[in-house]
């Protein structure tokens, strides 16, 4: 159901000292890791298996609020969750679309009435 | 990889609302839903597909102050979770509720909780009989 989250932390280097120990025993590494070196970058970093990071931690600019990405059957889904997420109050913060994040990246950002970052994306070629 | 999530929000039925109908056309819907009667507590909806609750509301965060999430990961045995915790714990991470098994969640639910750094309660679970 899902295909990714991120967290937000207020110490990236010390969440990823404690997450790297905490989900070894799970068989899950951290896989990508970007320290920003300015005031206005992200620091980020991104666990998982096989290759596939699923679990991201991140030092970001919307400091208190998750993101979570659901995985979406198909493009049609993403866009019918977008329209539905306005509909029901969310507001906008990306409508459907591809995106560089990987080929086939088919996605949509709604707020939610707590702030939170909520995503459709369907990976599968439309 | 990942089990289930939730975190607390501001206004339960606004949020419930929300996700209710965002979620539809995702196939995702309230598979499970505890009230605050039932519970003694906090009232609880949990989200998913193929009848199990993946994405959970609680009422019971108050406005303005810090959210504090909850994300269980899958272990696939339950020497995993033990080790998970163990590992946990002599990382200096604060304890949250041991290895063993939750009945309250189902008869073979064996979990573990651990704090963050920042409070966040991470726990590892083994759903499967041994």
């Amino acid at each position: 159901m899902f295909d990714h989250i991120d967290c937000p932390v207020t110490d990236i280097r010390r969440s990823v000292a404690f997450y790297d120990t905490l989900l070894a025993p799970l068989g899950i590494a951290r896989l990508i890791t970007r320290i920003a070196s300015g005031a206005a970058s992200v620091s980020n970093a991104g666990y998982g298996r096989q290759g596939r990071a699923g679990f991201w931690l991140s030092d970001a600019s919307r400091k208190g609020h998750l993101h979570v990405g659901f995985s979406a059957a198909t493009r049609e889904a993403v866009a019918a969750f977008h329209a539905a997420g306005l509909a029901a109050g969310g507001s906008d913060n990306g409508g459907p679309g591809l995106r560089p994040y990987a080929p086939n990246y088919y996605a949509a950002y709604v707020i939610d009435p707590d702030g939170h970052n909520i995503e459709a994306v369907c990976r599968a070629g439309g | 990889m990942l089990d289930h999530m939730g975190f607390p929000v501001v206004d339960y039925d606004k949020s419930r609302a929300f996700y209710d109908k965002a979620l539809a056309p995702l196939g995702v819907t309230v598979v499970m839903a505890v009230s605050a009667e039932e519970t003694g507590g906090d009232a609880f909806a949990g989200y998913g597909s193929d009848g199990k609750p993946d994405f959970w509301l609680a009422t019971g965060r108050p406005a303005g102050e810090t959210m504090h999430f909850h994300v269980a990961f899958v272990a696939k045995d339950r020497a995993t979770v033990d080790a998970f915790y163990a590992t946990a714990m002599a990382a200096g991470g604060r304890d949250n509720g041991g290895p063993g098994i939750r009945p309250h969640y189902h008869p073979n639910y064996y979990a573990a909780f651990v704090f963050d750094p920042d409070g966040n309660n991470i726990e590892a679970v083994c759903h499967k009989p041994e």
